[in-house]
This record gives C-alpha cells, structure tokens and sequence, in this order.
C-alpha cells in the first residue's frame, strides 16, 4: 500500500475515531421516544409478584406509561392525578402502567418493598413495575419522575402519541390550564390528532446506577 | 459587711454590662456572613441575566430544597464560586421551591449554608414554557447547571449532581 493513501486512511480513522468520542461523551442529548416513534415493550416486575408486558393487555387501545416513583415530591404531588387518570381511562382502553426506575441504592425509598407498601396504601389500581436494571427507563429516554408517555397500539405496534408532563401545574392541581396527558388519550379515543404532542417540566432526575450514568 | 441586696444588685448589673458588652460582637460576626434576601423573579428576568452581554463565566444552579441531590451538591458551588471569585465567575443559584415555601424553606436553607452568592426563586410553575428557553437539551430534571460565558460564545447544561472536582473541570473549559 503505498504510503500516501496509509496516511489518509490514518487519518480518516483518527477522525473517525474522534467523532465517535465525541458524540459519546458529550451525546448526552435526548435519544429517547419522540412522538410518532415504535415503543418497544418490556417485561417487569409488578409489585403482586407478577411479571407484566404491554403485550398481557390484549383489549387495550393504548397505555399511558408513567415513570415515577415513591421519593420524589413531584412524583408525590402528582400521584393522586396518575391514580384518577387510570380511574378515567383503564375502561376506555388506556390504562396506566407506572414504572419505577430509580437505583435504591442511591433512594432507598423506592425500594421494591416500598412500592409494594406505596401500591397497597394508596389502593393503585394499576401495576406499579420495578424497572431494577433501568432498561427501560434509557429504552424510553425518561429523565424525570414524574415522565409520561402515551402509546396508542397500531396492529401490533405500540406507536408513541405523548411524551412529558402530566399537566401544567405540579403543585395546584386546580391551577391547571392543560391537562396534556388527559387531552392526549381523548384526543386519541376520538380518533383526532394529539394537539400537544411533548412537553417539559421541571421534576426529580432518574436516579442513575453508577454505571450506565447517563 | 457586705449588704446581701447590694451584693445581687452588683451582680445584676455585672451581667447586664457583660451582656452589652458582647452584644456588638456576637450581631458583628453575625453580620460578617451577610446572606442577601432571596428575591422572587420570573422568567423575563432570569433570561435577562442568561443573556447579559458579559465576559464574566455564569453558572446558573438549578435547584430547590426538597431535591436531596440538590441540596448535597449545593456547597460544591459556593467552594468554586470562593475559589474563582478574582475569575470572573458567578454563581446564581436558582431556586425551584414554591412561593409558598420562601419562607418556612428556602430563606432558612440561605441562612442555614451562609450563602453569599445571589439566590433567586423562580416563580413560573407553566414550567413546558420556559425550560426551553434556558437550554433545548435540557429536560426539566434537578438539579441541573447552565454554565455560560456570552464572550465567547460557550454555552453548556449540565443535567446531573456535580461532585466539586466535576464542577470545576467543567468550568475550566470556560475560563482561560
């Protein structure tokens, strides 16, 4: 090989190499679910014991899958409202399906027992999963607790509609002037378009395991 | 002899003498860390200060007071914002509490960790209206850190709890 061609092939490498290092240190950009992405499904344990999939729920339209968790006081301050949404929409085809992701070791109180005291005090008439590898938290790209997303099935795929808050006002409910996750699934019942399809809002970071941190 | 009544009214003025005595110095060393009074701003303000045309290094802390990562990261700011004060580096600390928390949380925080760099709290609870506009690539998630420098032009969030070393090697890239 003649020597002109190594050099450029070095250093195309090199760069090559330098925007792979790059783009995976300071890639920390969101590479999570976008609406009108394919969800994949999981496979978690529930706080029964039982091992739950999106694929069990064969009658359903759609999921509004929250993470969450036990600690966090927005997770807290919104857990009545998750409570009432399964209540409002499980009938109609959506139920939630809440996923706690965060490393116990660094929040104790998200703990698997603590779930299973959390569901069976507050009557949760949903799964609560633990998601212990964290997999499906970085799957879905969820940062926060509380983080929603709502999945609406087509044929055999899971097709993302929603992704962020739950509404526009963390601490009054009654202050609340968007409903986002409400209005996305009965935008979705009535077959209309999701309006606001993401949003932002200010919650706990996911509780990352030391090594798979962001 | 010694009249048992003067010997209590000596006493007591002894006492009230030592205590005017010391009185000056213990507001004085109270005084010597002069917390400033954490004002309520809303976002106008604060992206006011994001975009002030400056060459001084900006670090914005996200944060409030029942985030329990927050608040361990919280002194980790306060060393760096001493250790680079001749830098051109400035802390803001940007609280997230509720108003109705100024007072029974954040203010005694303030005063807790003798805080003497500017804390502000950020009253805009329509957070899906804002969080953009500090940084796109920035989710919501606390504690969090924009570090800024309009100069030149370098601007970065920083989503995670910054360990002291963290902090400052990231604000090394900023600063000559």
């Amino acid at each position: 090989m003649n020597k002109q061609l190594m050099k450029k092939q070095i250093a195309l490498y090199s760069l090559f190499l330098l925007s792979f290092i790059l783009l995976t240190s300071f890639g920390a950009a969101p590479t999570g679910y976008k609406a009108g992405d394919t969800a994949a499904d999981f496979k978690l344990k529930n706080v029964t014991g039982k091992m739950v999939s999106l694929a069990d729920y064969k009658t359903a339209k759609g999921f509004i899958v929250v993470f969450t968790c036990n600690h966090c006081p927005f997770a807290k301050m919104y857990e009545d409202r998750v409570i009432a949404l399964d209540q409002q929409f499980a009938k109609s085809g959506y139920p939630v399906i809440a996923i706690s992701s965060n490393d116990v070791a660094i929040e104790p109180d998200d703990s698997y027992a603590n779930m299973v005291t959390r569901a069976k005090a507050k009557h949760y008439s949903f799964p609560y999963l633990y998601d212990e590898s964290q997999q499906t938290a970085h799957t879905f790209g969820a940062t926060n607790t509380p983080h929603v997303y709502v999945l609406a099935k087509d044929g055999n795929n899971l097709v993302v509609k929603y992704v962020g808050a739950i509404d526009n006002s963390a601490q009054d409910e009654s202050l609340a002037t968007q409903h986002y996750v409400a209005d996305a699934v009965t935008s979705l019942l009535a077959g209309q378009p999701v309006a606001v399809a993401q949003t932002k809002a200010i919650g706990c970071g996911i509780k990352w395991k030391a090594s798979a941190s962001n | 002899m010694v009249n048992p009544n003067l010997q209590k009214y000596r006493t007591r003025v002894f006492a009230a003498l030592a205590f005017l005595m010391l009185l000056p110095i213990t507001s004085a060393s109270a005084q010597r860390v002069r917390t400033a009074p954490v004002r309520v701003i809303k976002f106008d303000q604060l992206k006011a200060m994001i975009d002030a045309q400056t060459d001084t290094t900006y670090i914005f802390n996200f944060w409030a007071t029942w985030c329990a990562p927050c608040v361990k990261e919280f002194p980790n700011f306060q060393k760096i914002s001493k250790r680079y004060q001749s830098k051109k580096v400035r802390v803001i600390f940007v609280s997230l509490d509720f108003v109705k928390d100024l007072k029974k949380k954040l203010t005694p925080f303030v005063k807790e960790h003798a805080v003497t760099n500017d804390v502000y709290l950020l009253d805009e609870p329509d957070y899906n209206t804002w969080i953009d506009r500090v940084d796109s690539g920035w989710e919501g998630n606390l504690p969090s850190t924009l570090i800024i420098n309009n100069a030149t032009g370098k601007r970065k969030i920083y989503p995670i709890e910054f360990t002291e070393a963290e902090l400052e090697s990231a604000l090394k890239e900023f600063i000559p």
